[in-house]
């Protein structure tokens, strides 16, 4: 059911989980400097780096699965967003019900010239992870008309 | 109608001082017990000076089309209210103000803002906040012919006469009931030992010292009654809290209006407009599921509650659950007359009840068998958990359940520490629904249901866990069909 994410996102993803990477490795070794210079107990620094180090490969290993199970359907009713292999989750969120969309791109995203779809209703948020410019604009046109068409509360 | 720049009236330094004092007594406390008279001298003018100056640079004005404040005097602040964007009033009266004829005033619009009140007034007279919710009704009812307000005033008081449609006023008992059966003594507890460990700090050595001293001399028997008195003044300390605080507590319908009011020192009076009410709570906490008493509350999607994160608004401080559905059917007319079991009501499975009972279970046998290790052989009584946490369990799987109601409504019912959340949810104020599996519920053919509902300025997530999923399904489906 629905459709998946554009293929470029996974790499989008890889490069972010590459960030994390370092910015954990740049605490490991920060925290190692500590060890050396103010003898902190060596065992936190091992405990910590082996924490960093399954956390990494446990998200590139969860990349293509992340890819594989995240699916979003719009139809003139609702959007519908399915993510997840482990957990599943599934959202429905009624047109009608969605106050504002955000449209937004840090510099990953826009690299691979994509934007990620942020969903506002008045309760929470809900997110597309990332589409191209010509999907994000369809999806803001479509709810944009159908919000002029009802008001869904009077002024 | 004046369109010039008021002050407030003069009182309002009395409520300015009030805040003053409410800030700052940890700091004035402490002045008075080290005897520090020349500072607190200099701290009050300083703090006098600054009032005066608020008081002379706070102007409103009350025009045609928009409320405008002032404010400032280094940082100038000026904002702009249009009538028909204003979602609530809430008024507070202190009861020095009463004879004077004034409130403090809180205007909320729809806008997002960081839980603090679009407009603030703190003193200003009954008559100015009467015609600017009159000002507000007309705006919406007819936005586009303000003009003829003025003329208007005369027919529209005699209108909103006519519209008070429906009123309830809690009973005495009621409130007693209500009073007995809350739980605001923990609270009170809490605070006097927060108090106490200040004082500790605040007051002189010596002091302290002679009275654990005093204390010391005493015989085991007479500190176990002094605690017994303590708790005894404790609880009724929040008795009197809560009766002054639902003093009078009354609900009115005004045409689309709901107000609430209630309180003896302070007159809390809050205005929402009904089609914000988002749904209905029935709560019951143990106690007062025992004693078949029933509190309502209404989620209202605007910033109305004391507690300025929620948007619950009490509706009925309580009333007997067989008559609770009757009172508040009158203000709330969507809701059904009494609490109708739904024709499909859907429950955990066999399978979901057991999954509750065991993960309230297993955590508590891992803490017990823990204690029981720490503490042998004392540590045995913690064993007394775990029926504790098996009936909790299969308490919340029996309560908890979701069922449809005449097709645009959703009915969820969720347990909680042998008390439960009774919701009424019209369709239309759902945000979202959302299924949720675990890889290991799939086996069990299992799910979670959440429905997300506007409250205030934040979000309630209703979760029913452990349904069939195709149970869980049939909800999903009627709610984007």
């Amino acid at each position: 059911m629905g459709q998946q994410l554009p293929e470029s996102i996974k790499s989008v993803w890889r490069l972010q989980a590459l960030l994390n990477l370092l910015i954990e490795i740049i605490i490991t070794v920060a925290l190692f400097c500590g060890f050396y210079f103010f003898k902190w107990p060596m065992w936190i620094v091992v405990i910590i780096a082996v924490i960093f180090i399954i956390c990494s490969i446990g998200e590139f290993i969860l990349i293509s699965y992340r890819y594989q199970f995240w699916r979003y359907q719009i139809s003139d009713h609702d959007v519908e967003i399915t993510t997840g292999f482990f957990i599943r989750k599934t959202t429905a969120v009624p047109i009608l019900r969605i106050q504002d969309v955000t449209l937004s791109a840090g510099p990953l995203l826009q690299f691979k010239k994509l934007q990620s779809v942020k969903i506002h209703t008045a309760a929470a948020v809900h997110e597309i992870g990332g589409v191209d410019h010509q999907t994000a604009t369809r999806l803001k046109t479509k709810i944009m008309d159908l919000a002029k068409e009802e008001d869904v509360y009077d002024s | 109608m004046t369109a010039k720049p008021k002050h407030l009236h003069p009182a309002a330094m009395i409520v300015f001082l009030i805040q003053a004092v409410k800030n700052w007594w940890l700091l004035l406390v402490l002045g008075i017990a080290n005897q520090l008279w020349w500072w607190l001298l200099g701290a009050v003018c300083l703090e006098l000076v600054f009032e005066v100056i608020r008081y002379v640079t706070f102007t409103y004005t009350i025009g045609e089309h928009e409320l405008v404040i002032k404010s400032g005097l280094i940082n100038k602040q000026q904002s702009h209210l249009t009538y028909p964007k204003i979602q609530t009033f809430q008024t507070k009266q202190w009861f020095f103000m009463k004879p004077l004829g004034l409130v403090s005033l809180k205007i909320e619009t729809s806008a997002q803002t960081n839980n603090s009140a679009e407009a603030n007034l703190p003193v200003i007279s009954m008559a100015e906040v009467e015609q600017l919710e009159k000002l507000k009704q007309n705006a919406t009812n007819n936005p586009i012919i303000s003009e003829q307000v003025a003329d208007n005033d005369e027919i529209e008081s005699q209108n909103q006469n006519e519209n008070i449609k429906q009123r309830y006023q809690i009973k005495w008992r009621d409130l007693n009931l209500y009073a007995l059966t809350s739980f605001s003594i923990v609270p009170i507890l809490l605070g006097i030992s927060v108090v106490y460990n200040r004082l500790e700090d605040i007051l002189p050595d010596d002091f302290m010292a002679n009275i654990v001293e005093s204390f010391g001399q005493q015989t085991n028997q007479v500190i176990f009654w002094d605690i017994i008195i303590v708790l005894l003044l404790a609880v009724l300390a929040s008795y009197c809290f809560i009766v002054q605080r639902y003093y009078h507590f009354e609900i009115t319908t005004h045409g689309e209006q709901l107000t609430t009011q209630k309180g003896f020192f302070q007159t809390d009076r809050v205005t929402v407009r009904l089609n914000r009410i988002q749904g209905i709570v029935f709560v019951q906490s143990w106690l007062r599921q025992l004693l078949h008493l029933t509190t309502v509350q209404a989620l209202v999607a605007a910033n109305a509650s004391d507690n300025e994160k929620s948007g619950d608004v009490t509706v009925i401080p309580v009333a007997e659950s067989k008559a609770a559905h009757g009172i508040i059917q009158r203000f709330v007319t969507w809701l059904p007359l009494e609490h109708v079991a739904s024709a499909n009501w859907l429950q955990a499975s066999r399978r979901g009840k057991w999954a509750m009972i065991r993960n309230v279970g297993l955590p508590a046998l891992v803490i017990s068998i823990i204690i029981c290790i720490l503490w042998w052989p004392y540590g045995m009584i913690s064993l007394l958990l775990l029926p504790l946490a098996w009936a909790l369990g299969s308490y919340v799987g029996r309560t908890n359940g979701v069922g449809i109601l005449k097709q645009d409504m959703l009915l969820v019912q969720i347990g909680h520490f042998f008390g439960k959340k009774t919701y009424y949810v019209p369709k239309k104020n759902i945000q979202s629904c959302q299924v949720k599996q675990s890889i290991f519920m799939r086996r069990t053919t299992l799910a979670h249901l959440t429905i997300r509902v506007r409250n205030g300025d934040v979000e309630t997530v209703l979760e029913v866990r452990y349904l069939p999923l195709r149970d869980a399904n049939k909800i999903y489906k009627w709610f984007i069909g």
